[in-house]
């Protein structure tokens, strides 16, 4: 059964339309990288696979149920979102952060128990920030940021986990580090992932599964291989380009072809 | 014991030292000794029936309505600056201050006398007119594609100065009531009894109670909408009742003591100073600080052009002020509510 299914997605902003029934589904425990130029649809697509967004026509699925079925709260124990931007002004701690991932398993009211402590001292292990716990997350760089997040998303135990840009402003060492915990999280943890990316050699890389969208629509699915294909590449980013092998991957990668 | 434990126990202990020496200054001085006394042994106390009797049945009413109408004021401050991540929100930045004022506007101007549950007609209309315009607000901040804090925010900008406008042209047009209202709005507690302090306590414990249950979400609303809502937030059901909460704790401390500024403003960002923005421990924290202004300001509102009273509302912006500008210049962002 597949965790997550968009059948026929469509969501327009005013009269401007973003998805045009679109369809997708995920495989369990694949990291899916979706591929597109600015405005081509991720960031919609994946704020209505959350259910921040409601389509105008279209259901989410989440195993065979509607998503709009689900309430906030089982939504957020279903699926977590590690979104672009958030507020870095807040002085909480990043063990503050972090415990917060727990919110949709204790609810409003009730305070963390000594497993939920243990849950989330176990993510900050995962992530690398056991030693910054007691730090403001203002004082943190791009790169530990990026981690925190994903180690509250990590401490929500959601099965699905959304990644809009993760590696957004962040150097190449950082991006490397979050996108090869992320694939490592999802190996261990079984973990279904979702995520934008706009390096497409790094999505070859990373990605089990890649989604290419253009103007709203999927225009393929499938392995790096498949998608990553001079004509489908020109076709969404109108960029010319050779498509040759990684030199030490192995996978597909993508040079350009312009003159400086 | 951890060190925002320690400060709220800090802050406690300071309110409950300012209410208790502000029971022993006023017209009549009676030494704490004699206050000790009477807590401990009323019988033997050697206090006469005169001061026994201003101390019972006027200051401590009056000193515990500063205590609980400061406090709800701090805390309905931390509700809203949370709700809006905006260190400039305060209790009245939805339409409860404006609304408020209308009311006693309507209830001097019809020369309404009816009293309910211990409160004057003017407070009993303060109380609906609040009430009502933060509902107004609300319905008209949550509807639409855009239903945002800042829609909610705009709506009362703009619904507070509509109603500023209704009330200066109703002060304008009966200029001879215009002093009765004038000194409601600038705040007192001069009315205080032992039944507005029963009433005010109901809607003071309801209102700051939801706020300090709310502490979670409003931490997880710091981190913005979207994270917000990953984390499992109705934020529909969150504003509603943050609005709630904040707004039935402004409505019962502008309903028994008028409009006083100020407090609901600087008392979460001296408690975010000393305990950090985790609302755990700034609701409390926030509430002692507003009950300690409220109680220090009222006790030189009462004595310092004695036998007249200041409006405490004047002493509330004018101590308060500089020793927040003071805070602001000396500890930077005063520990992190983005302005």
């Amino acid at each position: 059964m597949n965790p997550l299914t968009a059948r026929e997605l469509s969501l327009a902003y005013g009269s401007q339309p973003i998805l045009k029934q679109l369809s997708l589904e995920l495989r369990s425990g694949e990291v899916l990288v979706l591929l597109g130029p600015n405005g081509a649809g991720k960031t919609t697509l994946l704020r209505t696979l959350c259910g921040q967004l409601q389509p105008d026509a279209g259901v989410v699925l989440i195993g065979q149920q509607e998503l709009r079925n689900f309430s906030t709260r089982a939504l957020a124990k279903n699926i977590a979102l590690m979104p672009q931007q958030e507020n870095r002004e807040a002085h909480l701690t990043v063990l503050d952060v972090v415990s917060l991932g727990r919110t949709p398993h204790v609810g409003w009211w009730m305070p963390l128990s000594q497993k939920d402590r243990e849950i989330v001292m176990q993510s900050l292990e995962a992530t690398g920030l056991s030693e910054l716990a007691d730090r403001r997350i203002t004082e943190l760089s791009g790169g530990e940021w990026r981690r925190m997040i994903l180690a509250r998303a990590l401490t929500q135990m959601a099965p699905i986990l959304l990644l809009d840009e993760p590696t957004a402003g962040l150097d190449l060492k950082y991006q490397l580090e979050v996108l090869s915990r992320v694939k490592r999280m999802s190996r261990q943890c079984k973990l279904t992932v979702v995520l934008t990316l706009h390096d497409l050699n790094q999505a070859s890389i990373f990605g089990d599964r890649l989604a290419m969208l253009c103007s709203g629509e999927i225009l393929v699915v499938g392995s790096p291989r498949e998608v990553l294909q001079p004509k489908l590449i020109e076709q969404a980013f109108g960029v010319p380009v050779s498509v040759m092998d990684h030199p030490i991957h192995g996978t597909p990668f993508v040079v350009p072809r312009y003159e400086a | 014991m951890n060190r925002s434990l320690t400060c709220l126990l800090v802050c406690f202990g300071v309110a409950a030292l300012s209410a208790t020496i502000s029971l022993s200054v006023g017209a009549v001085s009676i030494s704490l000794g004699d206050i000790v006394g009477l807590c401990l042994d009323s019988a033997s106390s050697e206090l006469s029936a005169t001061d026994k009797s201003i101390l019972t049945q006027l200051r401590l009413p009056r000193v515990l309505s500063a205590c609980l109408v400061g406090a709800t004021l701090g805390a309905a401050g931390v509700g809203f600056q949370g709700l809006f991540r905006n260190g400039l929100a305060d209790p009245y930045v939805i339409g409860a201050s404006s609304g408020a004022g209308l009311g006693v506007t309507i209830a001097v101007t019809l020369g309404l006398q009816a009293g309910y549950f211990g409160f004057s007609a003017m407070s009993v209309a303060a109380l609906v007119g609040s009430v009502l315009s933060v509902a107004i607000v609300f319905a008209i901040g949550s509807v639409g594609s855009d239903r945002t804090q800042l829609s909610l925010l705009l709506a009362g900008v703009a619904v507070s100065s509509m109603i500023n406008a209704i009330v200066s042209l109703m002060m304008f047009l009966n200029d001879e009531k215009i002093v009765v209202i004038l000194s409601w709005l600038m705040g007192s507690l001069t009315g205080s009894n032992w039944q507005v302090v029963q009433a005010t306590a109901i809607s003071s414990f309801v209102g700051v109670g939801l706020l300090w249950a709310l502490a979670r979400p409003l931490d997880a609303n710091l981190l913005g909408e979207q994270a917000a809502h990953s984390l499992g937030l109705n934020l529909v059901k969150f504003r509603f009742l943050v609005v709630f909460a904040a707004s039935v704790a402004t409505a019962a401390a502008v309903s028994s003591a008028g409009i006083i500024g100020f407090v609901g403003l600087i008392a979460p960002h001296m408690g975010r100073y000393l305990v950090g923005p985790k609302h755990l421990w700034l609701v409390p924290t926030s509430s002692c600080i507003g009950a300690t202004i409220l109680v220090l300001s009222d006790s030189v509102a009462r004595t310092i052009a004695a036998p007249a009273e200041l409006p405490v509302g004047i002493v509330t912006a004018l101590l308060g002020c500089p020793f927040f500008l003071f805070l602001l210049k000396t500890k930077g962002s005063m520990g992190g509510q983005q302005a």
